[in-house]
């Protein structure tokens, strides 16, 4: 769920190469969701925000590493007082660098789109409960035929998957005006093209976040908060065949920063791994940067 | 003299004063309406309320503190705020209304011994009740009066009869 770059990955060869690659990017819904983490808190009937994001990733293994920079604008409607409605457009640019080579592939990715419903809600003043399922479509918006040379680049390597992969979720919301935990479960189930399916996915994210500032309300909140993504993915498929150096779980730890004013928002996290526990050769994230920005409108 | 002997007068009341024959001569307005909004718990959710409120018709300013999760709505120079729109504008906003409290402007009335407000330009009438804060002598005072008033009080939508009811908290000649 709300993953648009595929999470741990194997290549097949690029001109005569080796690669493997690890990457995942989670990716917050909007409506002051915290950084890395999605959350359930309402966006009203008519009500409509852009937030944009700038995201870095490392990852390496041996001499291959990988640079990914990834901008995710996410555009969100409220369209009753209970349902809110996503499209996620990512625009990605990856540099992969093996034994001094170095290619790269830069372009739209996989749109995905996802509607989210509060199924419940217990609000009292100055605090609130929530929990609303997601249900979300990853649409082959993005690259997936790109080639090096004459050679097609290897599934992992394009900027789409070319599938269409669904998603259900379950995200739940306390939140005072002081503090706010969120715990959202996601799971994609990914679908064949390309003779390629990537490994289904599954995410487990918790978020805590604490108002330091002011200490009297005004217009705008700073929150401290610290967020943990754990992810799990399924082994790849490539022509029937299990792909051996694929799939496998990750930990990250991600303290952040949100400043939230009436009309926009500016967060930034920094996620470390704690846990990589991968199957095979796949590259292991070394950090990921998120800087932000929300209007609303 | 309390409300309870109030009750016993209403044709002695409602002959020699003649309110709800004069219903036509009143002037009132819902002025301003203050709404609780429960699960407000930040500035980002209230702007989604105030984006709801400006909807409102009749509103001209909008005031939410995330703070005391309260929302204020002032009507515009001449208009009325349309009450029943208020809380149904929080609910849109993914919220839950609580107690609304309003500024009407209007006439007292009385009829089988229960005192009434009723709206101007609107067919819309108030209940008053619980009204033992409120001297008698002085609402009395006031209907014979057939005086423009300003009433303060908690308005409930579904009050007995499923009649608006308002609790009133103050009452003033203008």
């Amino acid at each position: 769920m709300l993953r648009f770059l595929g999470n741990i990955l194997k290549c097949q060869s690029l001109n005569g190469l080796s690669i493997f690659m690890a990457l995942g990017i989670s990716l917050a819904e909007p409506a002051i969701a915290q950084v890395t983490t999605n959350n359930a808190l309402p966006i009203a009937e008519g009500q409509n925000l852009i937030r944009v994001q700038a995201r870095y990733l490392r990852a390496s293994e041996g001499d291959t590493s990988l640079e990914e920079l990834a901008f995710p604008i996410i555009l969100g409607r409220g369209i009753t007082n209970k349902l809110a409605l996503f499209a996620i457009v990512p625009v990605l640019n990856r540099e992969l660098e093996v034994d001094g080579r170095r290619s790269d592939n830069f372009g739209l990715g996989d749109i995905e789109v996802v509607a989210r419903y509060t199924i419940f809600q217990q609000n009292q003043k100055g605090k609130t409960l929530r929990l609303a399922p997601l249900f979300a479509l990853e649409l082959p918006t993005g690259e997936n035929e790109a080639t090096h040379g004459s050679e097609r680049l290897p599934q992992p390597l394009q900027l789409g998957s070319g599938s269409v992969d669904p998603s259900l979720g379950l995200v739940l919301t306390r939140q005072t005006l002081r503090d706010s935990f969120s715990a959202s479960f996601s799971y994609q189930f990914n679908t064949e093209a390309n003779d390629f399916e990537f490994g289904d996915e599954a995410t487990l994210d918790l978020a805590y976040k604490y108002r330091v500032f002011p200490q009297s309300l005004k217009e705008g909140f700073l929150f401290l908060g610290l967020e943990s993504n754990l992810s799990w993915q399924g082994q790849n498929r490539a022509s029937g065949s299990i792909a051996d150096n694929s799939g496998g779980t990750r930990l990250f730890l991600s303290p952040s920063a949100q400043y939230i004013a009436r009309r926009f928002v500016v967060e930034g996290a920094v996620q470390v791994p704690v846990f990589q526990d991968l199957k095979g050769n796949a590259l292991e994230t070394e950090i990921q940067l998120t800087l932000g920005g929300q209007i609303n409108f | 003299m309390s409300l309870r002997l109030l009750r016993l007068l209403p044709s002695l009341l409602l002959a020699s004063v003649g309110l709800l024959s004069t219903i036509s001569g009143a002037q009132a307005e819902v002025s301003q309406v203050m709404v609780a909004v429960e699960g407000m718990t930040c500035p980002f959710c209230s702007f989604g309320v105030a984006k709801r409120l400006k909807k409102v018709t009749g509103v001209e300013d909008i005031h939410v503190d995330t703070d005391l999760g309260l929302a204020t709505v002032t009507a515009a120079a001449g208009e009325s705020i349309d009450l029943p729109q208020v809380p149904e504008a929080v609910k849109s906003a993914g919220f839950t209304p609580g107690v609304v409290r309003i500024i009407a402007i209007g006439t007292l009335q009385m009829e089988e011994g229960q005192i009434y407000l009723r709206l101007r330009n609107q067919e819309q009438i108030l209940r008053l009740s619980d009204s033992s804060s409120i001297a008698s002598e002085r609402l009395l005072s006031l209907m014979q009066e057939n005086a423009d008033v300003e009433v303060t009080g908690t308005w409930n939508a579904a009050g007995t009869d499923k009649l608006s009811e308002l609790k009133l908290e103050a009452v003033k000649i203008l």
